[in-house]
């Protein structure tokens, strides 16, 4: 018995004269208050030290530390990991994006005469159907065709040519529309071509 | 003497830094970085044996170590954002400094709530 109280007043001098020591070394600013906190629950371990182990002798402080430090840590890399895949499912939508984009160009060009000026594409980004077209907008342009040398009629209506040169007409329009809503299984409402 | 050197380093670099300061003021921050950790490097040596010390000191006692560990890492961690937010603050960078001491108070939470807590359950089971 003598032993154990001993040994108790012995650890609390200790603690006492160590944290003196520490009070020196801190800097003294604001953090010294959190400091001081941490420094009164260990006078505090220290003091009730011999009264757990007469209690509970099961309690391992160390321990409980531990588990409790690696929770801490565990819920830290939940949010970092939960982070990362967020950002890696937003890439893997953004390329899909842009594979669909060039393939619609691709396509679209090597099958008609006309150039693509213009392609936006909205994707559902909803979990259950992760990738449909909601919306397919596709602006086409016929392509220049080297022009024969005419002669130009100066009164002639300057803004006829250049509606008939560059537009497509409706009936190409409708054909690039099924085109794409065969190949993509897309609602032929959800396609607009300009 | 270590306490010369060091003392002589500061007056040095704070008359070299005032002399600076009226030509080229950007370069005033740069002495003041340098020679804070210069000094930082000059007493070093003395902080380590000091330590071992309280190693030392803490082995007699029955406490467990990782509090010890766990005090001075807190200690460090105070004084080195510390050290940032005063260079931040000497170059007139107040917010980036009150940031700097933000995030040592929370990395200093962080190493205080596994004690914090532990205590906690301790009492707790104590009560019958």
């Amino acid at each position: 018995m003598i032993e154990i109280l001993k040994i108790w007043i012995i650890n609390i001098i200790t603690i006492i004269v160590f944290i003196s020591f520490i009070e020196i070394l801190m800097p003294n600013s604001k953090m010294k208050k959190y400091l001081n906190l941490v420094l009164g629950f260990i006078v505090m371990l220290v003091i009730l030290n011999p009264l757990i182990n007469i209690i509970n002798s099961k309690v391992d402080l160390e321990d409980e530390f531990y588990k409790i430090s690696r929770d801490l840590k565990k819920e830290e890399y939940v949010f970092v990991s939960n982070n990362i895949e967020n950002k890696q499912k937003q890439q893997l939508i953004s390329l899909y994006e842009d594979r669909l984009k060039t393939d619609v160009v691709n396509r679209i060009e090597s099958k008609y005469d006309v150039n693509v000026l213009e392609i936006d594409i909205n994707l559902e980004k909803s979990e259950e159907n992760l990738g449909e077209i909601k919306k397919l907008k596709l602006s086409v342009i016929e392509k220049e065709k080297v022009i024969p040398i005419v002669k130009i009629d100066i009164f002639k209506d300057e803004n006829d040519e250049e509606s008939e040169k560059h537009g497509v007409d409706m009936e190409l329009k409708e054909k690039i529309r099924k085109d794409i809503s065969n190949i993509y299984n897309v609602k032929n409402t959800r396609i607009i071509v300009n | 003497m270590e306490i010369f050197k060091i003392v002589g380093l500061g007056i040095t670099a704070t008359i070299l830094s005032v002399i600076i300061k009226q030509y080229k003021p950007e370069y005033g921050i740069h002495i003041s970085i340098a020679t804070g950790v210069i000094i930082f490097l000059l007493i070093v040596g003395k902080l380590a044996s000091i330590l071992k010390v309280m190693e030392q000191l803490t082995n007699k006692m029955e406490i467990d170590l990782i509090y010890v560990k766990s005090i001075f890492k807190i200690i460090g961690i105070a004084y080195i954002s510390e050290f940032g937010a005063q260079v931040c603050r000497d170059s007139g960078e107040e917010s980036i400094a009150l940031k700097i001491e933000f995030a040592g108070k929370i990395l200093i939470m962080v190493l205080a709530l596994p004690i914090l807590l532990s205590v906690l359950n301790l009492i707790v089971k104590l009560i019958p």
